[in-house]
């Protein structure tokens, strides 16, 4: 067996040289590539997470603002209900108001109504008590109801004080005549008897005049040149219509 | 006569220097390996055909496979561990093609690979530990182990050659007898078994060398 030292040496370089050609044109470039593959890859990554904190950055505000929008929500809301519980209140207080009015003026109104019914039912009773009256009052006789009247005028006659009774004398002691006006037409014997009556109670220099007027009811008036003696129902209704009136509306 | 197996047959001289066929198949292995990674590497790009894809796998499973070993950056050791490990398959394989002798196959060219591996060893040892660092590695784990450390340096380097260059020096040799007494495609299962030999050789030498540096580099021992 022979060893060829050339060969030996020979081979040793070769194989150098070999490392050295395929460290050139193969483990460096495909090493490069690698890298810069890797580098693209981590700068993608980088990237990629760089993006991702990015979009967690967008999700966190997003969140953050959907949160923000929900308090907002929640506070119009809130703030939505107290004006609404507010406005209701006033309402409801308003509408007590109101209705409390309603019912005062309502109460006030039927009140017055009541009254102004009654003043009209006093006013009817009355009316009819007078009508009533009256037509009772037409079955007596006309001398028993005309001496009733007299009566009772020469009875206010004579109780008159002495300066009253003496200027209603004076009044009647000119020219124009004291016209007595009943309420239906006296009978000359009653009229007779009135006029001699009246003169006793005046003066002799009176003249008496007699008239009718149906709206008397009954009684009769003493028509003075500046005064009128009232005892007619007329006027005794008249005041009692006055009289309820003055009840109705005061009360 | 074909002459014989263990010999190298002197093709020309240059100057002094004696040029033997294994010596002119490495050349043209080294100018096949050159060409081929010149062009497939002219136009590697960022996104990968499937060449360049291949081409990638290749590298960076021989880049895994030193780190594996030697658990440390494997790119310092890259251009000469994987360099061995092409060139030893393309040199294992070339004995397939008609004509040709596997350069492996001659006793100059395991020797050549072994002595190579055995200055790496000693090389990367020092860059790596430092000069009296390294040696000191050689009085561990006791003083008494440096007799044995110095002479399995030189053993383990010793076997590296005598197996590469035995196992595919006898591959020939039996396929040659065979072509001789049996005929042309009578051998061509042995052929088939020398492949996967060639192979096997390759990945054992690699990986060998890939151990002895990184025992010099003393990975396990920070580990």
């Amino acid at each position: 067996m022979h060893f060829d030292w050339s060969t030996f040496a020979l081979q040793t370089v070769n194989f150098a040289v070999l490392v050295w050609l395929l460290h050139r044109f193969l483990y460096r470039p495909v090493l490069r590539m690698v890298d810069a593959r890797r580098a693209e890859i981590d700068r993608q990554y980088a990237e990629a997470g760089k993006c991702e904190a990015q979009a967690k950055d967008r999700l966190n505000a997003v969140e953050a603002e959907q949160a923000g929008i929900a308090a907002e929500r929640s506070a119009a809301l809130k703030e939505a209900k107290a004006q609404a519980e507010q406005a209701a209140a006033e309402r409801r207080v308003q509408a007590d108001h109101e209705a409390d009015a309603f019912l005062e003026n309502a109460r006030k109104t039927l009140a017055a109504e009541r009254r102004q019914a009654l003043v009209e039912a006093r006013r009817a009773a009355l009316d009819l008590g007078a009508e009533i009256a009256g037509r009772l009052l037409a079955e007596v006789p006309v001398k028993l109801r005309a001496e009733a009247w007299i009566e009772r005028i020469e009875q206010y006659l004579a109780g008159l004080p002495r300066p009253e009774k003496d200027a209603l004398i004076q009044q009647s002691a000119g020219c124009a005549p004291v016209k007595v006006i009943t309420a239906s037409k006296l009978p000359a014997e009653v009229e007779g008897d009135w006029r001699s009556r009246l003169i006793r109670q005046l003066c002799d220099k009176v003249l008496v005049d007699f008239g009718v007027d149906p709206a008397l009811v009954a009684g009769a008036e003493l028509h003075l040149p500046n005064a009128v003696l009232r005892f007619s129902w007329q006027s005794a209704l008249a005041a009692m219509r006055a009289e309820i009136e003055a009840d109705g509306y005061a009360g | 006569m074909a002459s014989s197996p263990l010999t190298s047959t002197i093709l020309f001289h240059v100057g002094p220097v004696a040029v033997t066929r294994p010596v002119v198949t490495t050349w043209a292995i080294m100018l096949v390996l050159t060409c081929g990674s010149w062009s497939v590497t002219r136009r590697l790009t960022l996104h990968p055909d499937r060449r360049q894809a291949v081409l990638e796998l290749i590298v960076t499973a021989i880049m895994g496979q030193i780190e594996e070993v030697i658990r440390t950056d494997p790119r310092p050791l890259l251009a000469l561990l994987g360099s061995l490990f092409i060139f030893l398959v393309a040199a294992n394989l070339s004995g397939v093609l008609p004509g040709v002798e596997p350069p492996t196959g001659k006793l100059e060219t395991a020797a050549a690979l072994a002595m190579i591996v055995f200055a790496s060893v000693h090389f990367f040892g020092v860059r790596a530990r430092g000069a009296l660092g390294y040696l000191a590695s050689f009085a561990k784990p006791k003083m008494i182990m440096l007799p044995l450390n110095i002479s399995s340096e030189v053993t383990r380097t010793f076997s590296l050659m005598v197996r590469l260059f035995g196992n595919v020096m006898s591959g020939e040799f039996i396929i040659a007898l065979v072509v001789a007494l049996a005929g042309l495609f009578v051998p061509i299962p042995l052929m088939a078994l020398e492949i996967l030999v060639g192979l096997v050789q390759a990945y054992i030498f690699t990986i060998l060398a890939a151990v002895f540096i990184g025992a010099a580099l003393g990975t396990d021992e920070r580990d």
